[in-house]
């Protein structure tokens, strides 16, 4: 008798005894929910990565338009808000000094209500 | 493919089924991984973007500090502001500000200006600028103004100024005029010496040369290196055979200028002087040096390339071009622009840099306002371990 016979005539006999081999039903349901909360928590992470690039994005766009005003000849309007929230809760605004427009930060709040 | 029940491969596959657990657990790591993986990229790039925004940031910061501690006090020494996050100290030491910038009181950035007397001349603020030229409808990005817009030489300052002939970063040449016009010209003509130009340096900002400038027809661009910024007057006209490239953070305006009274002609024949057929500019006569004075020559007879100037031009006379002519700098045109091929020559003022007129200064040139601080530059400050020796250059006694 060759080995796999073997097994598939214990296999036989066990059941004939009532024994119940491999994973019962419990383990599968454990198994099914440990795979739909990692399936979960792996989305969320993958939405907040999602949502800081398109943050960053943002931010580095607003950079380059930073840039590209710096180096512009001449400013749009006084009290104009080109950047808004570029840096924390303060914006980029176009200001007046004693010699021209220039470009300024001003607190979110301060900003808005120019 | 299917496995052999009895093989080795099909039991530990079966293996995995029999433990679903185990194989949960492995796909869930694999996953959260992979997401923590993404996650972790994210957080890699928004940390660049923050330190390529922190400097930004505490750059507005000191120019908004500046701007409202001198509207305060416009002669105060010493200030500290808070620009929301960011603390900015002022200190000002004759004529040069300095400024720290304390970002959330982690990051420090440094940044010192100078003190400028005023604006400098609009036109240098655009790429192109022109009196409503004849033929300047050949010209790409020109900008129209009226005369009494055109920058002005400082006289006062333009007399004070080091001659060409004094500089060994300039050498009188007889013999260069003779290369291209029949019969010369008549002012004294200079050449640059370009293994001296490392002088030009030293000249302070502006330099006179009393009579013609010449850059010589050669296959490669005549290469000047600058740390700062150069202004040559020239007191005749400008002939530029070939390209001229500028290295290094300083920046070169050649300007072609004329005393009150010399008259400024269009040079139709192309032969370098006033004669027959050639048109008078705002003059009934003609008087002065043959080649009369402020005309700006973009490309010789001989040229056979195209001239790419990364200098700014202020032609106080008439433009003559010869070869198609790209200007990097600011280029202010005072009367026309006549070709002298045939085809319609391009000459365009590319605007690769300007002047921020209201915090920068074009040495030689009339400023307008009041004085105010130049624009910030910032100070990287050395790392002293760095220059610190491991060991003593010489044997302690």
């Amino acid at each position: 008798m060759t080995g796999t016979a073997a097994e598939a005539n214990g296999l036989r006999a066990a059941r004939r005894h009532g024994l119940r081999l491999g994973p019962r039903g419990g383990e599968w349901l454990v198994a099914a929910i440990v795979l739909l909360v990692s399936g979960w928590a792996a989305q969320q992470l993958r939405a907040c990565a999602g949502e800081l690039d398109g943050a960053v994005e943002n931010r580095r766009r607003q950079i380059v338009q930073l840039g590209e005003l710096m180096g512009a000849p001449v400013l749009p309007a006084t009290g104009t808000q080109p950047l808004t929230g570029l840096f924390a809760d303060h914006d980029v605004v176009v200001g007046t000094t004693a010699w021209g427009r220039q470009l300024a930060l001003r607190p979110h709040a301060q900003a808005s209500r120019r | 493919m299917t496995c052999r029940p009895g093989s080795r491969g099909g039991r530990r596959w079966r293996a995995l089924g029999d433990a679903p657990l185990l194989l949960a657990a492995c796909v869930a790591i694999v996953q959260i991984s992979l997401a923590l993986g993404d996650l972790g990229a994210s957080l890699h790039s928004a940390a660049t973007t923050r330190a390529t925004a922190m400097p930004e940031l505490a750059r507005l910061a000191a120019d908004t500090a500046l701007a409202t501690a001198l509207e305060h006090d416009p002669a105060t020494t010493f200030a500290r502001v808070d620009v929301g996050a960011v603390e900015v100290t002022l200190t000002r030491d004759r004529g040069l500000y300095h400024l720290r910038s304390v970002v959330a009181g982690q990051d420090t950035f440094a940044f010192r200006c100078s003190e400028v007397p005023g604006a400098a001349p609009d036109a240098f603020r655009y790429p192109g600028t022109a009196v409503d030229p004849p033929g300047g409808d050949l010209v790409v990005g020109l900008r129209r103004v009226a005369a009494d817009q055109l920058p002005c030489l400082d006289a006062a300052e333009v007399s004070l100024a080091p001659r060409a002939d004094q500089l060994p970063a300039f050498r009188q040449d007889g013999g260069v005029a003779l290369l291209t016009w029949e019969s010369g010209t008549d002012r004294p003509d200079f050449v640059f010496e370009p293994r001296r130009a490392a002088d030009l340096d030293a000249a302070g900002g502006l330099v006179v040369v009393c009579g013609n400038l010449w850059v010589e027809v050669g296959s490669r661009p005549l290469r000047l290196a600058l740390q700062r910024d150069l202004v040559v007057v020239v007191r005749g006209n400008l002939y530029l055979g070939r390209s001229i490239q500028v290295d290094g953070p300083g920046r070169l305006v050649l300007v072609a200028s004329r005393s009150r009274g010399e008259p400024v002609f269009a040079d139709r024949d192309g032969n370098g002087r006033w004669s027959p057929g050639d048109v008078l500019r705002g003059a009934d006569a003609f008087t002065g040096p043959s080649e009369g004075a402020g005309n700006v020559y973009l490309g010789l007879p001989e040229s056979t390339a195209a001239i790419r100037c990364d200098a700014g031009l202020v032609v106080g006379g008439e433009a003559h071009v010869a070869a198609p002519t790209r200007v990097g700098g600011p280029l202010v045109l005072a009367h026309g622009v006549t070709q002298l091929k045939p085809g319609g020559l391009p000459l365009q003022a590319a605007g690769d840099w300007v002047f921020a007129v209201e915090r920068e200064r074009v040495p030689g040139f009339v400023t307008t306002g009041r004085p105010r601080p130049g624009l910030l530059a910032r100070e990287v400050a050395s790392d002293p371990r760095r220059h610190e020796p491991l060991y003593l250059a010489a044997p302690a006694r």
